[in-house]
């Protein structure tokens, strides 16, 4: 029997976010009307992201920290919401999140609306890349029939 | 170190009574002479995240664990609460502690 060994993944060193980290968090959590974030660290130096709510209080909605491999997703009150080794996780964490509920009303929105955004991305997509797919093969073949 | 999209535009007073919130928290908690990690650890929180999100201004310390935060901390807790009132809520501390008869 031979054993297949997996490439470890690599995980950026404590500190702030990369900058491919910080594009990822940003499309995953794509403000909405009057919601902005704010980015910071632990006195670790463990990065924060902070999805921020309207003015003129900007309360923080959701935390994403990242600890050593883990990226942490909690509300604004401290709850915690999920905690994955990739940032793709949080698709699920949100739905769960979304469904469980939240005591804030912006947080519940936020949650909804990221679990709506990658469910659409998810299933969605595929479909329509299957169409065009399909399009693009039928259509000369009816051209050629014309 | 704290960035934002609207670094450009005046912090609201609000944005600015919470981060001074957290600097005091802070300066409570390092004279109690723990680390994020520890007073998370007597918070009985998983991870010490959301301490510093508190420090850092963006986070509050909810209504219902501030006598744990208090005790936590070495301060009474209605002194805690009056004191963290007084930044979160300056119209409502001004109100009950401030404005006589």
């Amino acid at each position: 029997m031979s054993i297949v060994e997996f490439p470890q993944r690599s995980f950026p060193a404590s500190g702030a976010w990369s900058a491919e980290e910080l594009q990822a968090l940003i499309a995953l959590f794509r403000a909405e009307g009057e919601t902005s974030f704010a980015t910071g660290a632990t006195e670790h130096g463990d990065p924060q992201f902070y999805l921020l709510g309207p003015a003129p209080a900007h309360d923080c909605v959701l935390c994403v920290s990242r600890l050593a491999q883990t990226y942490v997703l909690e509300d604004g009150e401290g709850r915690l919401i999920g905690e994955t080794p990739t940032l793709d996780g949080f698709a699920v964490e949100a739905a769960r999140a979304a469904v469980r509920g939240s005591r804030s009303l912006v947080g519940r929105l936020a949650l909804l609306w990221v679990t709506v955004r990658l469910t659409i991305e998810e299933k969605l997509e595929p479909i329509f890349e299957e169409s065009q797919e399909l399009l693009v093969r039928v259509v000369p073949q009816v051209a050629a029939f014309v | 170190m704290v960035r934002s999209r609207q670094a450009e535009s005046p912090a609201p007073k609000g944005v600015e009574q919470r981060k001074r919130a957290g600097a005091w928290l802070q300066e409570r908690r390092k004279a109690a002479g723990l680390s994020q990690i520890e007073l998370a650890q007597r918070l009985g929180l998983k991870y010490y995240t959301f301490i510093s999100q508190v420090e850092n201004g963006f986070g509050r310390v909810p209504n219902d664990s501030m006598e744990a935060w208090a005790r936590a901390l070495n301060v009474a807790p209605a002194e805690f609460a009056r004191h963290l009132l007084a930044f979160y809520e300056p119209e409502l501390h001004k109100l009950l502690f401030e404005v006589t008869p």
